[in-house]
Formats: C-alpha cells, sequence, structure tokens
C-alpha cells in the first residue's frame, strides 16, 4: 500500500510546477571547515555553466576528480540520447541518495524532487526485489497513463530515470536505455 | 491485534534510524544509501524512503514505527507517511542549533496537515554544547503554556530511553478522543 502511495505521488510530482528552468548544477560549496582542504577549483564554462567545488568527503580524491571531470560529457551524452531516442522525453542521472548529478527534463519538472523520489523508489524496489527473492533489481517501470519512468542503476554511485511518451516500444527502450546505462557507467569510472 | 502508527522524524543524523533499529521486534525495513553530500560528515549512510519497525507493546497492542528521511528534498515522503500515523515523536538534536528552524519548518508541516499527539524527544544531550530542554521548547515556538507536547531526553541507542518515549506517547496517544 505505501508503495502504491509513493508511485503515486512520484506521477503526481511530474505535473508540478517547476520554480527554476536552468539546468545548472552544484555539487556542495565547500563549508568553513573543508575550504583550507580544499585541492583545486575546477570551472567549466561551457553551456551548462557547472562550478565544481571538491570535497573531502570522497573515498579518494583522485576518482572524485575523474567524476567531476566527466560531468559535462555526461550531460551532453544525456542530452543526446534525449534528443536521438525516439519517445524519450527526459532523462535524469541521480546519486543513490537523491541528489542530482545532471539532467535533461521537460522545464515544468522539479529536478530537485525528481532526483529524490527517484533514489526513494529505487531504494524500495530493491527492498522489494530482495525481501521477496525477487533477485537483483534490473530496472524499476512506473506505466502511468501518459507515459512511462524508468529506473536503472548505473553502477553503484549512480541511479537512471528515463521519462518516456506511452507510444514508446518497451522492448526497444529498455534495450537503448540498457546500452546508455553501460555507457554511463564506463564514464563514471 | 490493535496497530497504532507512530511516525518518528526530524532533522538529519539526529537519531530517527537508530532508534527504530534500538527498539524494533522485527528486523527493520531499511532504505541506506552511502551519503554524498554535507551529511556525508556526520555519517556514512543516510535514508532514502523510510525505516519501519515493529515493536508488540502488550499482547493486543502493536506499534508500527516509520522514520522518515531527514534531508527536506525528501519532504514528499513525509506526507506520505504522516497520512496514516496516529502520533509523531519529533526528534531534536540538542547539539545542533542549526537544525532548530528545521525542526520548526517540520511541525509547521505536521500542523498544517492534522493535529495528532506529539513527543518531542531531544537527542545528544550528553554532549557538552547540548542545549538545554526549555531553550528548545523557546526556539520550536511553545511559549504559552497551552498545548506544549511533552519534551524529554531520548538517548536513541538506549533501549529503556526509547521505551519510556514511546510509553509517554502512547499515553497521550490514548488520552485524545478518537477523531475521525
Amino acid at each position: 500500500m505505501l508503495i502504491r502511495n509513493i508511485f503515486s505521488l512520484l506521477l503526481g510530482a511530474f505535473k508540478r510546477n517547476s520554480t527554476s528552468s536552468e539546468n545548472t548544477k552544484y555539487l556542495p560549496p565547500p563549508t568553513a571547515e573543508n575550504k583550507s582542504d580544499a585541492e583545486e577549483i575546477i570551472t567549466e564554462d561551457d553551456q551548462s555553466s557547472i562550478t565544481i567545488f571538491p570535497t573531502n568527503i570522497s573515498p579518494t580524491n583522485t576518482s572524485k576528480k575523474r567524476t567531476m571531470i566527466n560531468i559535462s560529457m555526461l550531460q551532453d551524452v544525456l542530452q543526446n540520447f534525449v534528443t536521438s531516442t525516439p519517445d524519450v522525453q527526459g532523462v535524469a542521472l541521480v546519486s543513490p541518495d537523491g541528489l542530482s548529478l545532471a539532467s535533461v527534463l521537460p522545464t515544468q519538472m522539479d529536478e530537485e524532487r525528481t532526483a529524490a523520489m527517484s533514489a526513494s523508489i529505487l531504494s524500495l524496489g530493491e527492498r522489494i526485489g530482495s525481501e521477496l527473492s525477487r533477485g537483483g533489481v534490473e530496472r524499476i517501470v512506473v506505466e502511468g497513463e501518459k507515459g512511462y519512468g524508468i529506473l536503472v542503476g548505473c553502477g553503484s554511485e549512480a541511479v537512471l530515470l528515463v521519462l518516456a511518451s506511452s507510444t514508446a516500444k518497451q522492448g526497444l527502450l529498455f534495450l537503448e536505455i540498457k546500452r546508455i546505462a553501460t555507457k554511463i557507467t564506463e564514464l563514471l569510472g | 491485534m490493535e496497530i497504532l502508527r507512530i511516525l518518528i522524524t526530524g532533522s538529519v543524523g539526529v537519531g530517527k534510524t537508530t532508534m527504530i533499529r534500538t527498539i524494533s521486534d522485527l528486523e527493520v525495513v531499511e532504505t541506506e544509501k552511502k551519503a554524498t553530500d554535507e551529511t556525508a560528515s556526520i555519517k556514512e549512510t543516510t535514508t532514502v524512503a523510510l525505516d519501519f519497525g515493529r515493536l508488540i507493546f502488550a499482547p493486543n497492542q502493536a506499534l508500527h514505527l516509520y522514520g522518515t528521511p531527514g534531508q527536506a528534498r525528501f519532504d514528499f515522503m513525509w506526507e506520505i507517511l504522516f497520512r496514516r500515523t496516529e502520533a509523531v515523536i519529533l526528534l531534536v538534536d540538542a547539539h545542533s542549533p542549526d537544525s532548530f528552524p528545521y525542526s520548526l519548518q517540520i511541525l509547521e508541516f505536521i500542523k498544517n496537515i492534522k493535529q495528532v499527539p506529539m513527543l518531542i524527544g531531544v537527542t545528544h544531550t550528553d554532549s557538552p554544547e547540548a542545549v538545554s530542554l526549555n531553550e528548545i521548547e523557546k526556539a520550536l515556538g511553545f511559549t504559552d503554556n497551552f498545548s506544549i507536547p511533552k519534551i524529554i531526553p531520548v538517548n536513541p541507542n538506549d533501549k529503556a530511553s526509547v521505551t519510556e518515549a514511546l510509553l509517554m506517547l502512547v499515553e497521550e496517544l490514548m488520552k485524545t478522543p478518537l477523531e475521525e
């Protein structure tokens, strides 16, 4: 019952108006404590205008740097995916704890909430998978009257949400998604 | 079997998941993920959907405990979980005054949906920088004595302390006439 409520709320949120339509992504700015530890500040001035501040939170600073440098590449990959794949209306790459990493979403959608909800749904889906002995979760599909929301993992560090219209052919769509997820997992190293 | 549904909410790192883990009869249903934002500086994992635990209170009474995520981006979960709960424990972190406005936000959110019996549980009271219960009451806007929820210190790691808090809340719940 809880799961059903969460699904319906997710679908409801997709119709909500967003306050910001910009596609700018920020990692949290350095706090007083970690500013002195900051190694360098990487600024990317392409059309996505991403400014990235390294934090001292990463498992290893080099892998974090590599991830950060690839964010603009990820943004491009996502943009290409939406543009070139028929029936795909939007896509978001999200951290497992619900923060947006990169996204190409219709302007009326709230990126932050979409990211948080995707993380919630995936975690619950995984619990269902394990508690009901369904095995590892390949994908979670929310099939609404007006379209699909599909979630897949991209390695252990990211979750991909794909929004598709109801005219999409499931089989082909799932294949495209699998392909892009593999590509993204590689980029994330 | 009578089931009482309790919501446990509060700011990040205050002890919601810990509290449910401490007291639940069953293995807790958790949705923990590795934290990647500011949360990571205080702990490794964070709740991204909900915690669910259960405590058999009396032969015919069970408490179902629902824990919310702490971060504001998951506030849709507060609404989902709160809808069907009958009482709330709001945990407040005595050594994080920065989190008080956030706790106030949660309080306002709850008040706007429905009035339910509530208990304020103050955690980290053993910390040297801990703020007093009185000051917390003031910070949460409970200045007049009318309908102030009970406020007690709680150690989410200690079974006896958690039980005391739940007992107090259940008492409050029993006092309230049934609304429908």
